[in-house]
């Protein structure tokens, strides 16, 4: 009976091993080796000065910079990785305006590695503004936008070079990557719901009925609802059913089943939602907000109810 | 519904659980080899058959219908209001994770911040039943026991049942959600058994005791902090009845002014209004009836009051 037993632990921890290994393969590293690719494709269509081909290159490089950052559990894994994705995205932190900060610096004869100090100057959103509003034919813009693409790809290979470091210990160590998995699903849907939705739309505790829609992500170049749309995807990557097996398919093992189906049923409506917003106009996106808000919600009431710490005090009787 | 008589015994969360009883009836046998007088009393039928300790077996296999039919589903439970501190904390201050402290540096927090947050509860709690008059009629029940045994601890009237697990619920609630605000999945219980460690240790240390006739006594040093099985046996008597409302921890009864040492009490009697519960009856119907009196008798002495002091005399006999 014993061996049995055993056995049978032993093969649930392989089985719940090998979904794992799967899903960092195909969502943690499928990602950051994808970020690497299209900041690549950028840098040398900026190199080629084409404005408009490289406004369109940008939209893949924030597909997969945002599937990255939705799950990025790096910090969890090893703490010096902490802060890479501070220097590769600024939104919601700090409130200088790097507009005028940058266009100073267009402006300026200041040799551009002195000029271009700031960790700010040199992430996704000073890219966004270059890219949308300058023009890459003059030379001291296409430097520019070639120093924040080089900053950036070093940083995106720090984290996929932390990602290869960190795997084995991912996969040994099944209760800190349930742990990192469930803390960056909430993490996620919470700034989903509060920052990218909820701040256009005046729902957020920030901005509580002042709906603007210049508040969105990427307002500049128009790329709030495909950023918003990667991270509902990799949501789905990470717990619906696809052709690799994933944190969903642990389901069972966890007894998740219900908590899952209902939280992939939010996402699903979420990206129904997100698709019918136009030109990131979040004036009729309530619905989207409710969703996600009910995503979060599933996330952590599934988390007090699978942590089960409260059955495990000393009974409440009186003394 | 689901009843289980023999919970109680099976479930390391609760005080009788058998584990705990044979550690109380290992250490009870050591004190009466080295105490050779006290087996008298201890081993007596006129002890365990005594009217009162029959009655205390009967009350709580009653208390177990009780409990499950009209206690459980009155009170919220602890989840409801981790779920509902979490809410409050995020929708006050925003998104916020550490990280900077390990899973086991915040299990061990956790742990010990659910023990002493729960422990001072329920001093105030078991001290509040002491001072308010209404409420004390319903705590009689429990010091109305004429000897102790292990059951007493459950010798508890409904209403105060119910009170104390409001008390659970809210303590336990809070901190939990207060945890996983700010560390997520990341937490967890160090347990042994399925039951908090230290509240194990504290049973395993003889928590029975607390509700007998062993006379275990702690050195003084040690009764400033943890409170023994004599100290709660004295807070049973008549004379310091409003003493040692601790239940694992006796600092709060020396920080609040209300401990009091074994060593300065050599004899005493328990049972309070003996007579007035006799009966599972009397047990479950007196405390309403006395309160009731308590309140409508108030009411008329201040009326009789008011009619027998004009309000002139009362405003200007202060002048």
């Amino acid at each position: 009976m014993k061996i049995l037993l055993g056995l049978l632990l032993s093969l649930s921890f392989v089985f719940a091993n090998e979904k794992l290994n799967s899903l960092y393969d195909n969502v943690i590293l499928k990602n950051s080796k994808q970020t690497i690719v299209d900041i690549q494709n950028l840098t040398n269509i900026i190199k080629s000065g084409e404005n408009e081909k490289a406004k369109d290159y940008f939209t893949p490089l924030v597909q997969s910079w945002k599937s990255v950052e939705a799950f990025y559990i790096l910090g969890d894994l090893n703490y010096d990785y902490i802060d890479i994705p501070r220097f590769i995205d600024k939104y919601r932190q700090g409130n200088e305006d790097i507009k005028v900060q940058l266009d100073l610096v267009i402006a300026s004869d200041e040799e551009l590695k002195t000029a271009l100090f700031k960790n700010s100057h040199k992430t996704i959103n000073a890219l966004e503004y270059i890219l949308f509003t300058q023009d890459l034919n003059d030379e001291r813009v296409k430097n520019i936008a070639l120093i924040i693409t080089k900053t950036m790809k070093r940083n995106l290979q720090e984290i996929l070079n932390g990602y290869i470091e960190v795997r084995e210990s991912f996969v040994s160590d099944k209760v800190k990557a349930n742990f990192a998995i469930v803390n960056s699903l909430i993490e996620s849907s919470f700034k989903l719901k509060e920052w990218r939705i909820g701040d256009s739309i005046g729902l957020s505790k920030k901005a509580r009925g002042k709906p603007d829609n210049r508040r969105a992500e990427y307002y500049i170049s128009k790329h709030s609802t495909i950023a918003i749309e990667a991270i509902i995807d990799t949501h789905l990557d990470i717990l619906d059913k696809r052709e690799f097996k994933n944190f969903g398919s642990l389901a069972e093992v966890y007894k998740m089943e219900d908590e899952i189906a209902r939280a992939v049923n939010y996402l699903n409506s979420a990206k129904k939602y997100a698709s019918k917003i136009e030109n990131d106009d979040f004036s009729s996106a309530k619905n989207l907000h409710n969703s996600v808000k009910n995503l979060h919600f599933v996330y952590y009431i599934s988390l007090i109810e699978k942590l089960n710490v409260t059955s495990k005090i000393l009974d409440a009787d009186g003394d | 519904m689901e009843i289980d008589f023999f919970d109680s015994f099976f479930n390391p969360s609760k005080r009788v659980f058998w584990v705990y009883i044979l550690s109380s009836l290992a250490i009870a046998t050591v004190y009466l080899t080295i105490f050779k007088k006290e087996r008298r009393l201890n081993l007596s039928r006129k002890l365990w058959l005594h009217k009162s300790a029959v009655l205390d077996y009967k009350y709580y296999v009653l208390a177990i219908f009780i409990k499950a039919i009209i206690i459980i589903p009155l009170v919220f439970s602890a989840k409801e209001v981790t779920q509902f501190t979490y809410e409050v904390l995020l929708g006050n201050f925003g998104y916020i994770r550490i990280r900077s402290l390990s899973y086991s540096e915040v299990m061990v927090l956790f742990t010990l911040a659910l023990f002493i947050v729960s422990d001072f509860t329920r001093y105030w709690l078991h001290r509040i039943m002491h001072i308010v008059p209404f409420l004390w009629e319903f705590h009689k029940v429990h010091h109305s026991a004429r000897v102790l045994t292990p059951i007493t601890f459950y010798r508890i009237h409904p209403v105060e049942n119910l009170l104390f697990g409001f008390r659970y619920a809210l303590s336990i609630g809070v901190v939990s959600g207060v945890f996983i605000y700010l560390f997520g999945a990341m937490i967890g219980i160090v347990e042994i058994l399925g039951a908090n460690i230290l509240l194990f240790i504290f049973s395993l240390a003889g928590s029975n005791l607390r509700h007998s006739h062993i006379k275990i006594r702690y050195p003084k040093s040690v009764e400033s902090f943890l409170i023994s099985p004599y100290q709660h046996q004295i807070h049973h008597s008549n004379k310091y009845v409003n003493k040692n409302f601790g239940g694992y921890l006796a600092v709060w009864d020396r920080v609040f002014g209300t401990l009091i040492h074994s060593k300065n009490v050599k004899k005493f009697r328990t049972g309070i209004e003996v007579k007035n519960f006799q009966t599972i009856n009397q047990i479950l119907f007196t405390p309403f009836v006395k309160s009731y009196k308590k309140i409508i008798g108030k009411k008329y002495a201040n009326k009789a009051q008011t009619r027998a002091t004009p309000w002139y005399r009362s405003t200007f006999s202060r002048l």
